[in-house]
């Protein structure tokens, strides 16, 4: 067990995330949530994550803020009127600052978890571990997340698979198309299944839980700027949410 | 009319890589064509650009005469069979002969019809014994041979295979060597990608080479 030095800990990201998180999520001002994202962008630059791939990950969701926006803007109808069409305002002025505020928050959201992204696999699993976390518990659920991605696609295949098979799905009536949803679940599931037995018997050719405790190969210490940032996010997001239920902020 | 005809054909991934440079290329119907190239060099994607699994990125892929954006993938798949590079990715029954027979069924075949025909494919690809196993516990060759055999039942006039040699030993290749002369002998046209020059020289009357994004 070699005990190393890694700034900042996983722990202390978690923690800057958490604080991120659940500010973004209390604060509905846009301009106080303006000022978190450059907080969270500035602490990106500061621990070296790079913006571009991050910028390419929040393009991925530009479906997702369109259609939030575009909610917010439809459904609040608070403040001046803008765009109006037979008596129904189309987009207000509340309208507007709702959706800046929605897209900020998701924005602040995205952002923040990118800085997880500095740490492998391996390391958010000790990471958990030693914030408490059962070693097989945190194990299974990032393994999990890990493979939503794959299913999605494989799921997708199959589909295109069995179109190619000339098989017209728009075409066919109900109960054949229920019949080859059932048949796509089965490629899926049996990849899964057939991916999770290879997990198992790769773990277990490296004596996973071979032994009632296990001996890690770094067991990161937290130096004293951990714990200052800990603290310090931490009592800052109470010191923000104390504020709040006072209604100094919005 | 050509059957399948590539126009200055460029394809890039979303981030950007291009893998393939204006290529153009006409196949006809009865043509046995390979397709070799190191790998990544994108045999792959041109395949699943010729039957719509991807978009050109500029150009366009003409299907019997027509822009072949017009049609469906069920469409492209009534005429040209496509066996994936990993057989997996096609298989969905729960026994070999159901993976022959689900789709004639589902295209309206009776299911006498059909049983006849998923018995000559058992046959033809020497899959008999296996007719109620589960596809995902064949071997590497028995999985190609059913990925064949299921395409091949629904007739296709043209088929695209990629590397339906890999994994196979000398035997299994030879015995798929002989299967694919036969799909031949039928006047069923087909696009073989492939590393395997000794099998590309044998089966095909037409090689293509694929390198860096170009054809030669
Ligand atoms: N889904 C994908 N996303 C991005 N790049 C890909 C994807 N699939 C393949 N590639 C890349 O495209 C190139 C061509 O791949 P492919 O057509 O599979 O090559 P081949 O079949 O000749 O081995 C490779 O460089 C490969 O890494
Ligand atoms: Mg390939």
């Amino acid at each position: 067990m070699k005990d190393r030095q890694d700034f900042p800990d996983v722990r202390t990201l978690l923690a800057v995330v958490l604080a991120i998180t659940s500010l973004a999520i209390a604060i509905n001002d846009s301009r106080w949530l303006l000022l978190l994202l450059a907080i969270t962008l500035a602490c990106l630059l500061a621990a070296g994550v790079s913006l571009k791939l991050l910028l390419r990950r929040l393009r991925r969701y530009r479906w997702l803020f369109f259609i939030i926006a575009l909610a917010q803007s439809l459904t609040n109808g608070s403040g001046r009127a803008l765009l109006a069409w037979r008596g129904y305002v189309l987009l207000s002025s509340g309208g507007l600052l709702g959706a800046a505020a929605a897209l900020l928050r998701i924005a602040i959201i995205l952002a923040a978890v990118g800085l997880l992204s500095l740490k492998d696999y391996q390391q958010m699993v000790v990471g958990l571990t030693q914030m408490g976390v059962p070693y097989e518990f945190a194990f299974m659920v990032l393994l999990a997340v890990r493979f939503i991605p794959v299913l999605m696609e494989e799921f997708r295949d199959s589909l295109a698979a069995i179109e190619l098979r000339g098989v017209d799905l728009k075409a066919i009536p109900l109960k054949d198309k229920l019949r080859v949803y059932s048949y796509l679940l089965m490629p899926t599931t049996a990849g899964a299944l057939i991916r999770s037995r290879r997990i198992a018997v790769a773990m277990e050719a490296r004596a996973f839980r071979a032994y009632p405790r296990r001996t890690w190969l770094e067991w990161p210490r937290l130096i004293p700027w951990d714990w200052l940032i800990i603290v310090l996010a931490l009592g800052g997001t109470a010191g923000v949410l104390y504020l709040k239920i006072r209604g100094v902020i919005a | 009319m050509t059957y399948i005809q590539l126009e200055q054909v460029s394809f890039s991934w979303p981030r950007g890589e291009q893998v393939l440079k204006d290529i153009n290329l006409a196949i006809e119907k009865h043509d046995t064509v390979a397709l070799m190239g190191p790998n990544g060099s994108g045999k792959t994607t041109l395949g699943k650009l010729i039957i719509g699994l991807l978009a050109p990125s500029a150009g366009r892929v003409l299907l019997w005469g027509e822009d072949a954006a017009k049609y469906s993938l069920a469409a492209r798949g009534r005429r040209i069979g496509y066996v994936f590079q990993n057989p997996e990715r096609q298989f969905f029954a729960s026994t070999v002969s159901e993976e022959i027979g689900f789709a004639l069924k589902l295209r309206g075949m009776s299911p006498e019809e059909a049983e006849k025909r998923v018995g000559e494919m058992l046959g033809l690809f020497e899959l008999e014994a296996y007719a109620d196993t589960f596809p995902f516990n064949l071997s590497q060759g028995e999985k190609q041979r059913l990925a064949l055999a299921a395409v091949f039942a629904l007739n296709p006039e043209f088929i695209i295979l990629d590397e339906p040699f890999s994994g196979l030993d000398w035997l299994r290749k030879q015995h798929l060597l002989a299967m694919l002369a036969r799909v031949g002998e039928t006047g069923v046209g087909y696009l073989l990608i492939s590393h395997d020059e000794e099998m590309c020289a044998r089966l095909c009357s037409r090689v293509l080479h694929l390198e860096g994004g170009e054809l030669r």
